[in-house]
């Protein structure tokens, strides 16, 4: 009955906190899921380009070309990028509200460069758009077929030139690359672009300075990446529309979209307007129970229902806020699948780092502390201060040199979590564990020793701390023995500090897993955040930010939670 | 009076004796020191470049003049041919050369020259060779690559001790920022709390407007001028952008004067609390809710251009929030003592109260957490350097010797002689603030 009294009083004290803990936690998680979202987003190089160049569509010679311009946007589209990226944007009055619509990244921050420098977006627009002229006129006047090898060379590099100019960044850089272009089209035989010259002119006169001093915001609606990234298709219409073009037309199906259909895992791509014939997609996935296509950063299904395909689901984007972190750029895969399995690996790793240097932590630090000074005591410290100070990693490095190296000792694997070659998903748990648990045994030590060591240090000094107190000292004048003073009054006592230190131990695990995982290889969070960083795949990265924010938070929480269990004195409504 | 003054009891002399007690961090505080001596004097312990010699009736000290100058060059005349030739210092082999005199430094190798004959790690015990005149021979003692060679055939002693120098500035600069910031910071929230600091409606919006229009004419119509500077080179970049905190500054300092002037009443001229204390902590606990080596690395991937000023800016802004929390509660202790109470009532403003008063007596625990954040700061440094983030490629750096050990299993002096000058370093700092937490707790003197 008394304890049943104690735990309700103990809910009572400690409920009211908790959920004032949790309505702060809201707005901070909002504040590292922006945040995580503004870094992925200002990361330099360019997903799309990344894929494009991984898809083997990408070479220098068609570096600017109309139809790598296409595919670029296909990609954007495809990722769910084609979108503003906030609700708002800073711009200048000089600026364009439609610039995110360019593809290539580069051309794109060129653009915003050219038009801060010149004052006027219609004048640099102009330019864009009439850029398509001069080429089709070197097509018509100087078509291959009549050139020389030599000339042919120098039309290519007149085109190139001329495509170049988009990449201006100043005026200058503008005339500079203008003045490439009149060289190149003398060679080829003085052609004169009438439209560019009069745009360069003027650009050039039209010049004004003032309009990139003066701030301006610009709106754009609920449409953009960060609410569905975070909120997910809240009061956004379905876009279900890209979809109907590819509902068969007398017996054609035509994709008038990019579409990238996922059978097996093996992407078969759809470039626009390809037009296959029913049978012929009949044939090709009379296999497969399930098409599934991706677009707007997002899944489609594609059922088939009785004697057509047109049957279309979308699944939707529930925002991050409803457990939906999107879809990786790199695989294609559920961010929430990669997610879960890396963190469990990492969870499961670190709880139990965490759970053995406790076990070896507190009788050590009782030990030192009991006899200060003594020969264990002054032993112990030492030994604890070089752990604590040793970098993980070389410790890694040094027991995968000891123990994983053919020449030496081979009595662990190198790398990962399981061999491939032999692990079964269909195994028993046991079977499972005794394959799995020499994989564990030097990461284990890797993540432990550190925080044992730092863990130890905390119970000593909290030992001693209460040592030194009065009632201690009531207990050894009662004629206690000593046994029972250190065990039953003073560590007690001296639990507090290394309970709220369990705070801080679980961020920095979380930390410091980036290196040990990469050095074990081990399919956890830290090394999915390191590669999802490298790949600039920033669905990964904004997902590994918001849950690991998650988990430090609940971690402080329940920090405070037993904190407030081992001292009632300890009051949490302050 | 004199004898007075003689054994006057100050809390610093006091601290220093109890400090040198404690012969640990005694010892650390020498090796310390004896490890700054080697980052100042590593160019003339290692270098490649000999500390004296004369050549043809001419004395040079190649070490100290290519010190700053990486192209110094200097004439002379040949005694075997009696021509003019032109010796470009970092180009000529010394050794070939026919010289009347030489003293070599300790060890006769820069960190990032490749010592071909002796690539492909060769071991501190392995065969070494040199080329002399005679052709390839055994190599003498004063050659020796004492702590072995990489693949590139890269002495590692020297890299060590070039490495000592990258790893204590980057404890020291990212430290000096990160000790700026939490002190700064820490004190504002801590002293002035939620309530403390009033100002007028109008003024907290002008207050407002200057950080956003500060920040427009300071950073975002400069940016392109800012990121042009940084290809140019670090400094030009740094210059550039503290022009642009200058501007800002500028804009929030005139605005926030403006708002001070005027006096209306009403809805604008009601007093209202800036809630310091609020901001400081909720961006102490989003940071302290990243994980800190995921940012640095995501950070330092945004860096296009990679370099050692960049990381350690990166880790000083990342790394400040211990220090701030320890401010904060040092400053909402000291702001009910008596004698700040009594400066108050003095009239001082509350700049001079903070900075003057109140700092001074809350330092000691500020001391101890910087030294413990430097060793944090080494480790984060080399861990990114192992890591291969950040730092430049051509620059060796302990985490990076490691990083390269680490793929060869049999190169073990690239693993234990790095590693064990990180675990040094990283010792030495905390046994250092260890002292110094001891030697200054007043609790601890009893």
């Amino acid at each position: 009955m008394n304890t049943l009294e104690n735990i309700f009083r103990f809910t009572k004290r400690v409920t009211p906190y908790v959920f004032k803990r949790l309505l702060i936690f809201i707005p901070t998680l909002l504040i590292i899921s922006f945040l995580s979202f503004l870094i992925s987003v200002n990361a330099p190089g360019d997903p799309v380009a990344k894929i494009v160049t991984a898809m083997g569509q990408d070479g220098t010679a068609s570096q600017n070309s109309d139809a790598n311009e296409k595919t670029k946007q296909l990609v954007r589209k495809k990722l769910g990028l084609n979108k503003p990226v906030f609700y708002l944007s800073l711009g200048t009055l000089a600026d364009c509200d439609t610039l995110y619509r360019i593809a290539d990244k580069n051309r794109r921050e060129a653009a915003e460069k050219l038009t801060r420098d010149i004052g006027d977006w219609d004048l640099v627009s102009n330019l864009h758009k009439d850029l398509k002229k001069p080429i089709f006129k070197i097509e018509s006047q100087y078509p291959d077929s009549i050139l020389s090898q030599k000339e042919r060379a120098y039309k290519s590099q007149l085109v190139f030139h001329l495509n170049g100019l988009k990449d201006a960044a100043s005026l200058d850089g503008l005339n500079n690359k203008y003045e490439s272009v009149k060289i190149w089209a003398d060679s080829i035989g003085g052609i004169d672009f009438k439209d560019l010259r009069s745009n360069i002119l003027k650009i050039n006169e039209g010049k004004s300075t003032w309009p990139k001093y003066i701030p301006k915001i610009n709106f754009y609606g609920i449409s953009n990446q960060y609410h569905i990234w975070l909120l997910g298709d809240i009061g956004l219409e379905s876009n279900i529309d890209t979809i109907k073009n590819i509902v068969p037309r007398n017996g054609l199906l035509i994709f008038d979209e990019f579409t990238f259909i996922n059978k097996n895992n093996n992407w078969i791509e759809f470039t626009s307007n390809l037009m296959t014939t029913d049978t012929i997609f009949k044939q090709s996935f009379e296999s497969i129970p399930e098409i599934q296509f991706y677009n707007n950063g997002r899944w489609f299904e594609f059922e088939k229902s009785a004697n057509s395909y047109n049957v279309f689901i979308d699944r939707g984007r529930k925002g991050v806020l409803r457990g939906d972190f999107g879809i990786s750029f790199e695989d294609g895969i559920y961010v929430r699948d990669k997610i879960w399995s890396s963190v469990s690996v990492s969870f499961w790793l670190i709880f139990f780092s965490v759970l053995l240097s406790y076990i070896v932590s507190i009788p050590v630090g009782i030990l030192s502390a009991s006899r200060k000074g003594g020969r264990f005591d002054r032993a112990s410290s030492v030994v604890l201060y070089s752990l604590y100070s040793l970098p993980s990693f070389f410790i890694a490095t040094i027991l995968l040199y000891t123990f994983a190296n053919p020449d030496f000792f081979s009595w662990f694997p190198e790398s990962g979590i399981s061999d491939p070659e032999i692990f079964n998903e269909n195994w028993s748990l046991w079977k499972k564990l005794e394959h799995q648990a020499p994989f564990f045994v030097l990461p284990l030590i890797a993540y432990t020793y550190s925080s044992f060591a730092f863990l130890s240090r905390i119970m000593r000094a909290g030992m001693i701390d209460v040592i030194e107190k009065d009632f201690v000292r009531t207990a050894r004048a009662k004629g206690l023995t000593e046994r029972n003073v250190l065990l039953k009054h003073v560590l007690k006592n001296s639990l507090i500090p290394i309970i709220t230190v369990f705070a801080n131990i679980f961020p920095a695990a979380v930390g410091g897993s980036v290196i040990l995982e990469s050095i074990f290889a081990i399919p956890g969070m830290g090394k999915l955040g390191y590669e999802a960083i490298l790949n600039l795949d920033y669905p990964i990265i904004m997902a590994v930010f918001t849950v690991s924010g998650a988990l430090t938070i609940l971690g402080y929480i329940i920090a405070d939670i037993l904190y407030a269990l081992v001292d009632p004195r300890i009051s949490l409504n302050k | 009076m004199e004898k007075i003054r003689k054994t006057e009891f100050t809390f610093r002399k006091n601290s220093w004796i109890e400090f040198k007690k404690n012969k640990s961090a005694l010892w650390s505080m020498y090796t310390l020191l004896f490890l700054v001596l080697v980052a100042i004097l590593s160019p003339f312990i290692a270098n490649n470049q000999p500390l004296y010699l004369k050549y043809a009736g001419h004395k040079f000290y190649p070490a100290f003049q290519t010190l700053f100058n990486d192209s110094f060059s200097s004439k002379v005349i040949n005694p075997n041919t009696g021509l003019e030739e032109e010796l470009v210092f970092k180009l000529v082999d010394w050794r070939k050369l026919n010289k009347e005199s030489v003293i070599w430094p300790l060890i006769p190798y820069s960190p990032e020259q490749f010592d071909k004959y002796n690539t492909d790690f060769t071991g501190p015990s392995d065969k070494q060779q040199y080329r002399s005149n005679e052709g390839m021979k055994e190599s003498p003692w004063i050659l020796r690559h004492h702590l072995g060679t990489d693949g590139l055939g890269r002495d590692v002693a020297s890299g060590l001790i070039h490495g000592t120098k990258i790893s204590l500035s980057v404890g020291i600069l990212s430290m000096g920022i990160a000790g700026f910031l939490g002190v700064f910071l820490g004190a504002l929230a801590g002293y002035y709390g939620d309530t403390q600091y009033k100002l007028s409606r109008l003024r907290k919006f002008l207050i407002y407007t200057g950080i956003f229009l500060g920040f427009y004419y300071g950073f975002f119509v400069r940016s392109s001028i800012i990121s042009l500077a940084f290809t140019k080179g670090m400094l030009n970049g740094f210059q550039d952008l503290t022009i642009g905190l200058l501007i800002m500054c500028a804009f929030i300092l005139v605005l926030s004067q403006i708002g001070k002037r005027i006096k209306i009443r009403g809805f604008l001229g009601a007093e209202v609390p800036l809630k310091i204390d609020y901001c400081v902590s909720r961006t102490i606990e989003v940071l302290n809710s990243l994980p800190t080596l995921l940012l640095i690395i995501t950070v330092a991937a945004i860096m296009q251009q990679r370099s050692l000023v960049m990381l350690m800016i990166i880790i000083g802004l990342t790394s400040w929030t211990g220090i701030a929390r320890f401010t904060r509660a040092e400053f909402l202790r000291l702001r009910e003592l008596e004698f700040i109470h009594a400066a108050k009532v003095l009239g001082y403003s509350d700049w001079r109260i903070i900075f003057k008063h109140a700092l001074p007596n809350g330092l000691a625990p500020i001391f101890v957490s910087i030294a413990f954040g430097v060793a944090s700061a080494i480790l984060a440094e080399s861990s990114l350097s192992f890591l291969g983030i950040g730092v430049p490629e051509d620059i060796v750096t302990w985490g990076s010797l490691l990083s390269i050990g680490k793929e060869e299993f049999d190169a073990w002096w690239l693993v234990v002689f790095p590693g064990f000058a990180i675990f040094i370093t990283i010792m030495i700092y905390n046994l250092i603030g260890e002292g110094l937490r001891d030697a200054l707790d007043p609790k601890h003197n009893k």
